[in-house]
């Protein structure tokens, strides 16, 4: 009795043109049975919701992270990611005065006056690229640009 | 470099599988990667249309802008080694594929400004396709006998003489299996399995005697890549390449698969039906320019000029607001963020797939399987799945060969794909495998006719939902199969845009444009704008209408009756009433939306809480309140002024997607023939 159905491979054989004996390689259908996470070298952070809808990320270590980063430091990465976006998305009286001028002036300031925000997502994606340099990559991971998934996550590599 | 031609795959000649996969070979493999070795198959990249239209070349079968109907070579009798007289087709010609339209219908006829980048060769260089290894074991040609897996024989009988309509509309309540054959003996298109595949042996194991030489695809080589383009290519399509023959790279909003119109190169964004905003717009642009025309001279002379000036700046700040609404990117989410990464080469259409497990499905002798989950998809209940499995597993009779076959051909190493919006339709699937550990549920795609498919097939979707708690509720999130996300909480998929928006609240048919995250401040200023404006030339019109009955210096209509200045100013009366109606219903939306930002709620959700507490009720009339006091939403900052600076006074974030940047188009899977044939 296989350890887990179709460990083995399909029953009855298989027409896969891309199994192991064809090529030789390990194909994602040897990992049946193991864990997803060998197959899946993406790891995700995903949104935390529970302050409503504004964009954050659950500061927490994924699994596959756990043992190979230092923890602290990227859950104090996760915070200052945190912080920055909360900084960018603030209903702050700026942002008001902002809205209100752009209205009042048929959003013809929209033009001129250039937003707090972007400065804050660049800095973000600066963040990020430093801190790939310096705690992800020589771990072994590469995290990708959260303005590229359009924060619904964060997106990291296991290269 | 050019993309080399690498031998050919052998499958296994597992003759006794009925199993067979449907294996669209997606792009080349990685170079890192060893391919499987194909022959004389260049290493193709399409997508399902066009998968499509090359079949039905190769098989002399023109697609519908093509000249008529080839004729159809006919089967050869004497295939060797076969002894099965219906599926001598097959040798020769395979059926063709069917027509899957690449955008789903939407029933009013949606318009779609497609990508301006059609494919520049006509016609498909030498394509030509495998048939499917059709199993042995076919009930009406096995030498088993006829087992009561045999209801329908094509050499025995004849389908019954019913017209094409009926037959066509009766299929769907055949089995899978019967319905391929009903539409084979219609001469209609059946699916076709797409395998590469060679004759040579792999371990040992002869091929097939039922298949003789056999066409293979041979992909139309995309140039201007790797090498320069040469001169006939470069002089027939001058704007696809750059001065130095290499192909240009095209900016992502020409070839983002959504039904929205990008003006101005990119920079503007508007919905696809043009013809209700430019009403809206002259609506709005009507009773402004006959104020100015009928009220604002004598404004001008009699009032103030003030007037007029307050009167332009209000007409502005409408038309503004309006055109900002219209032309703004809502906050379209980008696809495939939750995709699964498509395989390196292979994808499994499961429309065929669908034929081949009804194929498994009926050797059972035609007992639906007892122990598959009647509905598509699973929840992510894995034990369930695996005792299922392991259920089936002995079902199985032990002559019965075909069994699960889990097709998995994926190599996730791949990025998922972002901005690429090209991924086949939804029914080419990408397999992974599955395990206990596996955040994906195992999906059963359904048989045709509603039919449970046979033992697992192993296909792994995500799950449909995802719980999440926003402020201590729990909210569903639900995944969109177009978008192929996971919809944040307050995102919701637009049908008319074909794009999931953050925050939606509503597609607004008159400004042709959804009304989402990023555009909401927009709507409200509009709204507001327009309520403003119909406010002041109401109150200006009545003024032009009556002002003159009491002033001396309007001998004309002093101390005239007011019907009198009615009649002397019928457009002004005219204007009067138009504006008066119309502030009606817009001073009503615009009350709505007060209210709703107050509460930071968007309309879907006003409306679906609505339906719910009248579920809760149970049809009980409650003395209560309107609705609209009593719901609360999860997102409300707790305060009114709270939500309304969150609502209206949050920043804007920029695009999601950048519509600018050019990206390769044949990185996006995107068939585009550009080799001139020699």
């Amino acid at each position: 009795m296989p350890r887990h159905y179709g460990a083995d491979g399909p029953p009855g054989g298989t027409t896969d043109l891309l199994g192991p004996k064809t090529y030789g390689l390990p194909t994602t259908g040897d990992a049946i049975g193991h864990p997803a996470s060998e197959l899946w070298r993406r790891v995700r952070v995903e949104r935390d919701y529970s302050q409503g809808d504004e964009r954050q990320f659950v500061v927490a270590v994924p699994e596959q992270l756990s043992g190979r980063i230092d923890e602290q430091k990227f859950k104090r990465f996760l915070r200052r990611l945190n912080a920055m976006l909360a900084e960018a998305e603030g209903a702050t009286f700026r942002n008001v005065l902002e809205g209100v001028l752009a209205y009042a002036t048929l959003y013809i300031s929209t033009l001129v006056v250039k937003p707090h925000f972007k400065k804050t997502i660049e800095r973000i994606s600066s963040l990020v690229a430093h801190e790939n340099k310096t705690l992800f990559e020589p771990a072994g991971f590469s995290v990708i640009d959260p303005l590229q998934t359009a924060y619904m996550f964060i997106e990291i590599v296991i290269l | 470099m050019t993309r080399a031609t690498q031998p050919p795959l052998t499958p296994p000649a597992a003759a006794q599988d009925i199993y067979r996969p449907t294996i669209v070979q997606l792009s080349p493999a990685r170079s890192d990667v060893p391919s499987p070795e194909l022959s004389s198959t260049e290493q193709i990249r399409y997508t399902p249309r066009t998968l499509i239209e090359a079949a039905k070349k190769a098989m002399g079968r023109p697609h519908s802008q093509e000249q008529g109907r080839d004729t159809v070579s006919k089967p050869s009798t004497a295939a060797s080694g076969d002894k099965r007289p219906d599926t001598a087709q097959y040798n020769e010609e395979p059926p063709p594929v069917p027509h899957m339209p690449l955008a789903q219908k939407l029933g009013d006829g949606q318009r779609r400004y497609i990508s301006s980048y059609p494919p520049l060769n006509e016609s498909f260089p030498k394509l030509t396709l495998h048939s499917p290894q059709l199993p042995p074991a076919l009930p009406w040609s096995s030498d088993q006998g006829s087992s009561s897996a045999a209801p329908f024989a094509l050499a025995d009988k004849q389908p019954a003489k019913k017209s094409d309509d009926m037959k066509r509309s009766s299929i769907q309540f055949l089995g899978p299996q019967r319905q391929m054959l009903m539409r084979m003996s219609m001469n209609e298109d059946v699916p076709v399995v797409a395998v590469s595949q060679e004759r040579s042996s792999i371990g040992g194991e002869t091929a097939t005697p039922n298949h003789p030489q056999q066409p293979v695809f041979q992909a139309p080589k995309p140039v201007g890549i790797y090498e320069p383009v040469d001169d006939k290519t470069y002089e027939k399509h001058p704007s696809r390449f750059t001065s130095d023959r290499m192909r240009r790279k095209v900016p992502i909003y020409k070839l983002y698969d959504h039904f929205n119109w990008h003006p101005l190169r990119g920079r503007l964004l508007t919905g696809n039906r043009p013809l209700p905003f430019i009403m809206a717009l002259a609506m709005i642009i009507a009773p402004i320019v006959v104020f100015a025309i009928f009220v604002c001279p004598y404004m001008w002379s009699e009032i103030h000029i003030v007037t007029v000036i307050l009167f332009i700046y209000f007409a502005a700040l409408t038309i503004s607001s309006m055109l900002m609404t219209s032309f703004s990117d809502p906050g379209i989410i980008p696809r495939n963020l939750d995709a699964l990464a498509p395989p390196d080469n292979y994808a499994i259409d499961v429309r065929a797939q669908h034929h081949a497990l009804g194929a498994a499905a009926l050797s059972h002798s035609d007992q639906p399987a007892g122990s598959a989950q009647g509905r598509p998809r699973c929840s992510s209940d894995t034990t369930a799945a695996e005792s299922d499995c392991t259920r089936r597993s002995k079902d199985e009779k032990g002559t019965h060969s075909s069994g699960a076959k889990p097709h998995v051909f994926c190599r996730d190493r791949r990025p998922p794909l972002r901005y690429y919006n090209k991924l086949p339709p939804p029914w080419v699937q990408f397999a992974l495998p599955g395990d206990a550990d596996s955040p994906l549920s195992v999906y059963d795609p359904p048989l045709p006719g509603g039919r449970a498919p046979e033992s697992g097939s192993h296909f792994m979707y995500p799950p449909s939902t995802k719980v999440v708690k926003v402020k201590g509720v729990d909210v569903r999130l639900k995944y969109c199969d177009t978008c192929r996300i996971y919809r944040p909480p307050r995102a919701s998929h637009c049908r008319i845009c074909d794009n999931c928006v953050e925050a939606l609240d509503h597609h607004c048919l008159w400004l042709g444009n959804d009304v989402g995250r990023r555009n909401y401040r927009y709507f409200y200023s509009f709204l507001f704008s327009v309520v403003l404006l119909a406010l002041y030339m109401i109150a200006f019109s009545l003024v032009r209408l009556i002002l003159p009955l009491h002033r001396p210096e309007d001998s004309y209509d002093y101390q005239k009756s007011f019907g009198t200045s009615v009649k002397h100013h019928p457009v002004v009366l005219a204007l009067l009433i138009y504006v008066f109606l119309n502030v009606t219903m817009v001073g009503s939306l615009f009350t709505y939306h007060t209210l709703l930002i107050s509460r930071n709620m968007t309309t879907h959700e006003m409306i679906g809480a609505r339906h719910a507490d009248r579920g809760d009720t149970g049809g009980s009339k409650r003395l209560r309140g309107p609705f609209i006091f009593d719901m609360d939403s999860p997102y409300s900052k707790g305060s009114c002024l709270g939500n309304w600076a969150t609502g209206l006074c949050h920043p804007i974030l920029p695009t999601s997607i950048k519509w600018g940047t050019r990206v390769d188009p044949e990185g996006i899977e995107e068939m585009i023939p550009l080799a001139h044939p020699a």
